[in-house]
């Protein structure tokens, strides 16, 4: 009996201990239960004991870095006081919440460990106005009840009359929604709470917090409507954990009941010239955030009292004035959803004649956010979450300040004329929906945002997939692809609706890029596929193709010759013609100062004064076996450059080892006619004089082939010796065994003739991404730096680039995941910033673009890219100094934004040397930490952990495990 | 013993000698300076380039003429190596770029951060920034917080913005990294973007590339010039084309001759240079590929 009662008061120990939230607690009691001597059966456990005030004394606040706060998590279990039917409410009735708050383990806090504990009432929902301001004693006022939840009342009654918004003045009013002083309507009202708990990291201070709203019924409604125009996760896709005014607001619902209509900022004369009609309007202030560097107001447009645009206004940045004057500056934000941000909505009537400075605006403008289902619609597609429930109502209700917070340009007390249409001024919102219906026609809400892209009337779709990636030609037939095997890929292409598709849908060709191992990718392929060589049913299989350029055939002697390429067969069709060049001419001469070894891509001369950009030149002329041609892109003094794979115009580099000595002579090529000068026979690759071509004369081809899987790595894009092995380079060391990829995409071209004008837009399809086997490889072992390409859609919506040329993760990828890969260089564009050693390999590239503003180098860091300028200004400098992340809180260091819950690739670099050739140690640490970290103190630091034989030390301080192990490090508060 | 723990032991020793080289070299130079110059360990040395003390007077905003002559316009007052032959007074180096920058929080800090303290410091009145832009372009510290000053002073509306441009293109070194473009680079790259509507920034772009003085190096020289022309008024084209004349560099003119054709008047351009040259389109779509 004894031990009976004993256990019994150790079991309700234990629940106690339990529920003040201390399992050390709790194990520590077990353990001394069953040290007591624990015998016979363990009797009932009893009914759970109510949470208590957490137990073990004061959380502890002071953090370091890595480690966990406890969670506050607030959840209101009622809301009493109201005296209608059903618990209604009532003018004069004072509101009770009643409230639990625990940690993240189910364990209660004490609320008096709270510094912050507020609470508020606004609503109705459907045009929220404040009712009961924000109170601040939550934390100290509420009582703790039995079962461990408290209760919080406010002093004050529901008033009959809605509150002032914040800040109020007489610049918004009844027509932009605000009540004040009106009666209160009937309908659905929300109270938000939010409790915050103050901690430390590493001295730094942070808050942990809690929020959580609740509808009530008031003044006879009968129904909640609780407001959902987008959902918490719209937000989160992009923000992650999206929160507001040092950390305390996290829920959008929240926000919604202060930044009511009529809320203004702090519009003090003082700051920013003051801002009076500034407001915090949710549904005005986010759109227009959202659309900062887009805003006809921030671009100085405005309209004319006749209706026509005035694109010489004076610029007006978007501010808002917020907590202790802090002037909060939207001007440069950028909405990352695509195509809509990339590539422009339709020109409106007259665009064309607009001058260039209008036609930046127009551009500028055109490109501002329209995708609304992002916050509006579906937030996780196929996943188990709905679209929020009155997401549409941004399609039914339009209004002058919803409307108007984006296209800012029109004046209500104006006409404004566009496309041939004039909307008279507007005193209110009655008149909106006569036009701006949801759906149906141009003026239709839906359908002048949709973007010309999303239209299948306009765009039907392209879709290409890969089903199958073979060897081809003579093989081992092992089903793995090895040097000296030709591949071949076979694929469907389809419509949106599924249909097929015609090759020449897609213009005159497909891309073409395979790269790999896909854990260090190294390009092998950047091709096109022509499409006239795509031919009968689908699925279409075909070889990849190879571009062959300036091959040196031989000598035409006395007689009609017959010459044999190296590679068969020739494709010879339209976009891949076989083209046969004779040597006319030979001219200037010069010597190689430094052997040249293949692939290189450029030779140092001992004079380059007499040589030009587009001259041909040849290299050991008439040394046999070393004897080659090649095309001259730029003369940067004595340094010669040919290309790379970035580009079929040149050559990309040396076919043949070359010693310093050798010759490099001018030489004059002339272009014979097919049938007329020589016939072709594609399948044999011989070329028959039909002409003579001059005895002497070295006769070339350029042409298609197949490609063959080659011994050794190509060079890398825009290669240059400023990154070579060090950098995880492989070009000229041997293929190495494992897991390559092939993507293949294409583009309809499109155009849009709308208002006059012409808008072209390329209906570009999705990368198709294969993996296949090399060598001895036996599992496919799929890329897996980030879990997912989809992953970047969970902002950007559709990933876009170069024009819209390339659509999709696995289109980027397999050039931008390749070692090596370069900005565009001075060789290709002369007049171009050197931007030495800068690489466009995703790892640094991608971490840099990301990081924008937070570089310690923001304005600086630059890629050069495509110009459509003529050489040598054929370039555009690329700078991402406006580029904000828009993960909360801290932005990139939300590692798993980009690379996925689930990804640890991003805990530790992984080697990437070459298994036998690699001659010094990869970078890997620093081509990512360095990426971000890029300030002289981090570089010196990463430099003094670099010996001088390139070893990296990081790993003794920053792999898993270690002291400041990289997620440790990034963990984000 | 894996590769892995080889080149991590081979790490630590060639550390331990690195460190212990370092902290030679460290003690060296400081012991150097102290006998030198007689400043204590750690204090700044000024730039080893003699720079003016640059003065705060605006440069005049107002140009009589759509195009201004050649004079150059540093900030009123401020001297070039050529009008000044005497060595100037070293600029007064920020007392925060005493000690070692790991611990050092403005050292450590990013454009952002500087920038943020700038436009703190200029909030309404632009010309305690126009104070500290000498003593930060010409200190010690990170590029970045040159950058950042040069972004403060444009958006905190200095009319002193300009010059400044200028100075920081031709007075600072040309030194960019794979990580950042150089000062310099940025200055002009900010002049450029102000050349299609201020002809000031047009008359920096063109002393530049064509004034006399200390030459700016040839790839800025080129920058600027191609920026000039696309937006180059009459009478600036003019001149331009007697510089061309003279020029020494195939590839400035190369560019500048391409970029003429984007210049909105072409038929200035026509009086000027003659006919223009054709674009190399087939090599240089413009639609990317």
């Amino acid at each position: 009996m004894v031990s009976t009662l004993a256990r019994h008061r150790d079991a309700a120990g234990i629940r106690r201990r339990i529920s003040y939230g201390s399992w050390t607690g709790a194990a520590l009691a077990l353990a001394l239960a069953c040290a007591g001597g624990c015998t016979g059966d363990e009797g009932d456990t009893g009914p759970p004991g109510p949470p208590g005030p957490g137990g073990g004394g004061p959380t502890n606040s002071v953090l370091e870095q890595g480690d966990t706060p406890p969670g506050v998590n607030v959840a209101l279990v009622a809301l009493s006081g109201g005296s209608g039917a059903g618990g209604s409410f009532k003018v004069g009735d004072k509101i009770t919440a009643r409230f639990t708050l625990t940690k993240d383990d189910g364990t209660a806090w004490d609320i008096a460990e709270m510094a912050t504990g507020r609470a508020l009432v606004s609503g109705p929902t459907f045009n929220y106005q404040r009712v009961l301001p924000e109170v601040s004693n939550v934390a100290t006022a509420a009582v703790r009840n039995a079962d461990g939840s408290y209760s919080y009342t406010f002093a004050a009654g529901i008033p009959a009359v809605y509150a002032p918004p914040l800040n109020d003045t007489p610049t918004f009013g009844v027509e932009d929604g605000e009540l004040t002083g009106q009666p209160l309507l009937a309908g659905t009202y929300t109270l938000g709470l939010y409790l915050a708990w103050n901690y430390t990291v590493d001295g730094q201070g942070f808050r942990d917090v809690g929020n959580t709203t609740a509808d009530f019924l008031f003044g006879g409604a009968t129904t909640i409507e609780h407001r959902e125009v987008v959902l918490q996760q719209n937000c989160n896709n992009c923000h992650q954990d999206l929160q507001a005014h040092g950390g305390l607001r996290h829920e959008v619902t929240l926000c919604l009941l202060c930044h009511t209509a009529g809320a203004e900022d702090r519009n003090d004369p003082s700051v920013a010239g003051g801002t009076p009609d500034v407001t915090i309007d949710f549904k005005v202030m986010i759109h227009k955030l959202h659309a900062g560097r887009h805003l006809p107001s921030v671009l100085g447009v405005d309209t004319n009292p006749d209706g026509s645009r005035n694109y010489g206004a004076t610029p007006k940045p978007y501010q808002i004035v917020g907590f202790g004057n802090s002037i909060h500056d939207y001007s440069e934000v950028s909405f990352p959803a695509w195509p809509w941000g990339l590539i422009a909505m339709p020109r409106d009537q007259g665009y064309t004649a607009l001058p260039a400075a209008a036609k930046a605006q127009e551009n500028a403008i055109r490109t501002g956010p329209a995708d609304c289902a992002a916050c509006h619609g579906d937030p996780d597609g196929p996943g188990p979450l709905a679209a929020p429930a009155q997401g549409d109502l941004h399609k039914s209700q339009p209004a002058r300040n919803s409307c108007g917070s984006c296209h800012d340009d029109v004046n209500w007390g104006f006409p404004y004329t566009a496309n041939g249409q004039t909307m008279p001024s507007q005193a209110n919102n009655s008149n909106c929906v006569l036009c701006h219906e949801q759906s149906g026609g141009a003026l239709a809400i839906e359908d002048a945002h949709r973007h010309p892209l999303h239209d299948p009337t306009f765009n039907p779709g392209l879709n290409i997939d890969v089903l199958a990636v073979d060897e081809a030609g003579a093989s081992n037939g092992n089903g793995n692809l090895d040097p000296g095997e030709k591949v071949s890929v076979t694929f469907t292409m389809t419509d949106d609706a599924g249909a097929a598709v015609l090759p020449s849908v897609a213009g005159a060709s497909l891309s073409v890029v395979l790269s790999g191992p896909t854990h260090n990718y190294n390009l092998l392929l950047n091709g096109s596929i022509p499409t006239p060589a795509l031919s009968g049913a689908q699925p279409f299989t075909v070889p990849l193709p190879s571009l062959v350029q300036l091959e040196f055939l031989g000598d035409s002697t006395v007689g009609l010759d017959v010459f044999t390429t190296a590679f068969t067969p020739h494709w010879d069709v339209a976009g891949a013609l076989t083209s046969v060049l004779v040597r006319t001419a030979s001219s200037s001469s010069t010597t190689l100062a430094a052997p040249a070894s293949a692939p290189q891509n450029y030779v140092d001369v001992a004079s380059g004064a007499a040589f030009a950009r587009d001259d041909y030149v040849v290299i050991d002329d008439g040394v046999a076996g070393s004897e080659e041609y090649l095309r001259l892109q730029f003369v940067d003094g004595n340094r010669l450059w040919f290309s790379s794979p970035a580009t079929s115009s040149y050559k990309a580099g040396l076919g043949a080892d070359h010693p310093a000595g050798a010759t490099l002579t001018k030489v004059t090529l002339v272009t014979k006619v097919a049938g007329t000068d020589y016939a072709l026979d594609p399948a044999l690759g011989t070329i028959t004089e039909l002409i003579e071509f001059g005895a002497g004369n070295a006769v070339l081809a350029t042409y298609t082939s197949d490609f063959v899987m080659p011994a050794s790595y190509p060079l890398a894009l825009n290669d240059t010796p400023d990154l070579g092995e060090a950098w995880g380079e492989w070009t000229g060391k041997a293929l190495v065994d494992g897991t390559y990829s092939v993507s293949i995409w294409g583009s309809r071209a499109l155009t849009l003739n709308l208002y006059g004008e012409a808008n072209a837009y390329r209906g570009t399809s999705e990368a198709h991404l294969a993996d296949f086997l090399v060598g001895a490889a036996t599992t496919v072992e799929p890329y897996s730096l980030i879990s997912s390409g989809q992953n970047c859609n969970d902002c950007h919506q559709d990933v876009y680039f170069h024009g819209g040329g390339r659509r999709g993760f696995d289109a980027c990828v397999l050039c931008h995941g390749t070692a090596g890969s370069e900005d565009r260089p001075q060789y290709v564009a002369a007049n171009a910033p050197p931007t030495t050693g800068a690489t466009i390999n995703l790892r640094t590239m991608l971490h840099k673009i990301h990081m924008g503003a937070e570089l310690a180098n923001a304005s600086t860091y630059t890629l050069v890219g495509f110009g459509s300028a003529g050489w040598p200004n054929n370039f555009t400098p690329h700078t991402y100094e406006h580029v904000e992340f828009p993960a909360l809180p801290q932005g990139t260091k939300n590692c798993q934004s980009c690379h996925g819950a689930g990804n640890t690739a991003w805990h530790e670099p992984a080697e990437r040397d070459h298994p036998t050739m690699q001659g010094v140690p990869v970078l890997e640490w620093r081509a990512v930490c360095n990426s971000c970290h890029d300030s002289s103190a981090a570089t010196a630091h990463i430099d003094l952990m670099t010996t001088t034989s390139g070893v990296e030390s990081c790993s003794v301080c920053h792999q898993p495990g270690k002291e400041w192990n990289v997620p440790k490090m990034h963990k984000s508060y | 013993m894996t590769s892995a723990q080889a080149n991590e032991r081979l790490a630590r020793v060639e550390l331990r000698v690195l460190a212990l080289l370092l902290a030679l070299g460290l003690a060296s130079f400081l012991g150097m300076a102290w006998l030198l110059e007689g400043r204590a360990p750690g204090e700044a040395a000024a730039p080893r380039a003699a720079v003016d003390a640059m003065p705060r007077a605006p440069a005049d905003a107002t140009p009589s003429a759509e195009d201004l002559g050649r004079p150059v316009a540093t900030p009123q007052g401020a001297r070039t190596a050529q009008d000044s032959p005497a060595a100037p007074e070293p600029p007064q180096i920020l007392a925060s770029r005493d000690g070692d920058p790991l611990r050092d929080p403005i050292a450590r800090a990013g454009e952002r951060e500087h920038y943020g303290r700038f436009a703190r410091m200029a909030a309404g009145d632009p010309s305690v920034l126009e104070d500290q832009a000498s003593r930060v372009l010409f200190g010690a510290g990170p590029d970045s917080e040159k950058v950042a000053l040069l972004r403060a002073l444009a958006d905190c509306g200095s009319t002193e913005t300009g010059a400044w441009l200028e100075t920081a293109v031709r007075r600072l070194p040309d030194e960019p990294s794979a990580a950042a473009e150089s000062v310099p680079a940025f200055a002009l790259q900010r002049l450029a973007g102000r050349a299609a509507a201020d002809p000031l920034a047009r008359a920096s772009l063109e002393r530049i590339a064509f004034g006399p003085g200390r030459p700016a190096p040839e790839r800025l020289r080129r920058q600027a010039a191609t920026a000039l022309a696309e937006h180059a008024s009459p009478g600036e084209l003019a001149r331009m084309a007697a510089d061309l004349a003279g020029e020494e560099s195939a590839l400035l003119r190369s560019s500048v001759l391409e970029a003429l054709s984007r210049n909105p008047d072409p038929d200035a351009v026509a009086a000027a240079f003659g006919s223009l040259p054709q674009r190399e389109d087939s090599l240089h779509p413009t639609q990317e590929p």
